[in-house]
């Protein structure tokens, strides 16, 4: 039996290091491809021969689009995963329930109200305040009605508000500039970012990573119930304040740079569930690589493909993870008594 | 030696008593039943004397009070296995009796052999040994009933806490829960359950409490609890009792109200 447990570790371990490995083929593509030189190994030999215009492209355009990438993949996809693991939820994503939507919505008003030019700080922390406030009322609303279904409907709500509020503000815009650039918001995109932006938003991110990654056994527990759950020792408020405030510091910091995209953190998880046997804990470090592997994916996709206008990242993962959302929505139903 | 010691519990759900000053004691190696109609009060009782509702009175747990003890040693000292439990994610058997391991694990490090050993004992014990690696949603209910036991049972407590453990189980099913929890109290701890079934109560454990709206209507064996005037007074029922080499057998059989319609 000791031989058992330990061939489920080693399978474990080697799961997150396939996904390292893809992750790092990702970056690398990510870095060496693009519109201005389709040939990596051209690119590769003008780095290493010192070709100034390769070395500024690749350091100052790709290089942010790639580590932001990776950043807010991991985000969303951690994030999906403990948000499931705490209200059981397989549909339980912070697109979905608008948890992104409303970090949106923090980062347009802080533009909107001119808060943003005051500091620099104002605008992801009212991203993260959008974001703690609606992962804090639908964790509330969990513990009083604990229907998968009535938590996705509460989602819906908080993501429709939040959307029309947006959309006011951009209503009232008052001029074309502020309004092309709190667009971003709604849909999303990875494009046009800097180094700054990347040190904007990690340290947020890297806090909720610690306090997302730390709940991995109580959520373990939480597949028993929650009496049964406290029974074991597992302290309810605690743990739940724990996922919200490390959702709302990973995905309010991810949606301030790159407005909200959704899908990731539903589709990441919900593809390694199987692989590691269904077990909360085992879910958050492989959902957060699948995660960041999944957006980098998209990204390159995006940047690669021979399009007039380049598309809008949110709104591809939307066409990716709308289809995963009604089937998922089908065999949750099913499930139901 | 006395396991559990609980003096004038009280609790109260939204302003209203839903159990009231109750005292009992469980020894080491005693299995002891809660019965009384829907709504008495057993399932609270028994939350609360797992520390999961706030009561008034004292628990003591090994002479040390519930109250005073930590979330870690608490979950130890007991182990509760909620009514009509189940598992949200179809773990495989062996995950799912590793998490009763939880209280003992040191934080970051992986099961130590003594608790590899603790979840080993408790799928022999169950006779799910070979369904280890099957995970949860392919077992039948039966089985499932038993891998969720097998998970208390890997607590280790001194104090086993169950709530309607036979419940939507069939009588082959019950009769083997019923076994592996006295088996369980006869290896020295001390085992107390919810239970609605009456013949079980009297065949299986070494005293019943019987509850009505939330009061003690009475305490001891099952010759003396399971009464007929006991029985009127809390279920409403009349039962046929009956022995069989040497066991009591208690059959509810009539409601009282058309009992009582029929002799006028």
């Amino acid at each position: 039996m000791n031989d058992a447990a330990s061939a489920d570790r080693r399978r474990y371990r080697r799961l997150n290091l396939s996904l390292v490995a893809v992750l790092l083929g990702l970056s690398l593509a990510g870095l060496l491809l693009g519109p201005v030189s389709r040939n990596p190994w051209q690119t590769l030999i003008g780095l290493l021969g010192g070709d100034q215009r390769l070395v500024a492209i690749v350091l100052e355009i790709r290089l942010p689009r790639v580590l932001l990438g990776l950043l807010v993949g991991a985000s969303l996809g951690l994030s999906g995963a403990a948000l499931q693991g705490l209200l059981r939820n397989p549909l339980a994503e912070p697109g979905i329930l608008g948890v992104s939507a409303s970090a949106g919505l923090g980062a347009v008003l802080a533009l909107y109200f001119g808060w943003a030019q005051v500091t620099l700080w104002a605008l992801p922390s009212f991203a993260l305040l959008g974001a703690l406030l609606a992962t804090a009322f639908l964790a509330l609303l969990a513990i009083r009605d604990s229907s998968p279904l009535s938590l996705i409907l509460a989602g819906v709500a908080v993501s429709s508000l939040a959307v029309a509020l947006t959309s006011l503000a951009l209503n009232l815009a008052p001029n074309p500039l502020a309004l092309s650039e709190m667009v971003l918001w709604l849909l999303g995109s990875l494009r046009d970012r800097g180094l700054s932006d990347v040190a904007l938003a990690a340290p947020f991110m890297l806090i909720g990573w610690v306090l997302l990654l730390s709940v991995g056994r109580e959520l373990d527990a939480l597949t028993l119930g929650e009496d049964a759950a406290r029974s074991l020792g597992v302290r309810l408020g605690w743990l739940r304040a724990r996922v919200i405030g490390g959702t709302a510091l990973a995905v309010g910091a991810a949606t301030a740079v790159t407005g909200s995209v959704g899908f990731v953190g539903l589709i990441a998880p919900h593809l390694l569930r199987p692989w590691v046997g269904y077990q909360p804990s085992r879910v958050l470090l492989p959902g957060a690589l699948a995660g960041a592997a999944l957006l980098a994916a998209a990204d390159l996709g995006i940047r690669l493909l021979p399009t007039q206008q380049e598309l809008m990242l949110g709104v591809v993962t939307a066409l990716l993870g709308v289809p995963f959302f009604v089937h998922l929505l089908l065999r949750t139903r099913r499930a139901l008594p | 030696m006395i396991v559990l010691d609980g003096e004038q519990i009280s609790v109260a759900l939204a302003g209203r008593t839903v159990v009231n000053s109750i005292s009992f004691r469980a020894n080491a190696g005693q299995l002891i039943a809660l019965l009384g109609p829907n709504g008495a009060g057993k399932s609270t009782l028994l939350a609360a004397l797992a520390g999961l509702r706030p009561f008034h009175g004292s628990v003591r747990v090994q002479g040390r009070l519930l109250t005073r003890l930590n979330r870690r040693d608490k979950a130890r000292a007991l182990a509760y296995l909620p009514q009509g439990q189940t598992a949200h994610w179809p773990l495989t058997v062996r995950r799912l009796v590793e998490l009763g391991r939880l209280p003992h694990l040191a934080p970051w490090q992986p099961p130590a052999a003594a608790d590899r050993l603790a979840v080993e004992t408790a799928l022999q014990r169950t006779g799910i040994g070979e369904l280890a690696d099957r995970p949860f949603d392919t077992l039948s209910g039966g089985e499932r009933a038993r891998v969720l036991l097998a998970r208390v049972l890997a607590v280790e407590a001194p104090l086993l806490l169950a709530d309607e453990p036979v419940a939507s189980l069939d009588p082959y099913q019950q009769l083997q829960v019923m076994e592996l929890l006295r088996d369980y109290a006869n290896s020295g701890a001390a085992v107390v359950i919810v239970l609605h079934d009456l013949t079980l109560a009297a065949r299986f454990c070494d005293a019943l409490l019987l509850l009505r709206n939330g009061t003690l209507v009475a305490h001891g064996p099952a010759e003396m609890v399971l009464s007929p005037e006991h029985l009127a007074a809390t279920y409403r029922v009349t039962a046929l009792h009956g022995e069989h080499q040497g066991q009591p057998y208690v059959l509810p059989w009539r409601q009282q109200t058309r009992d009582r319609g029929a002799a006028e």
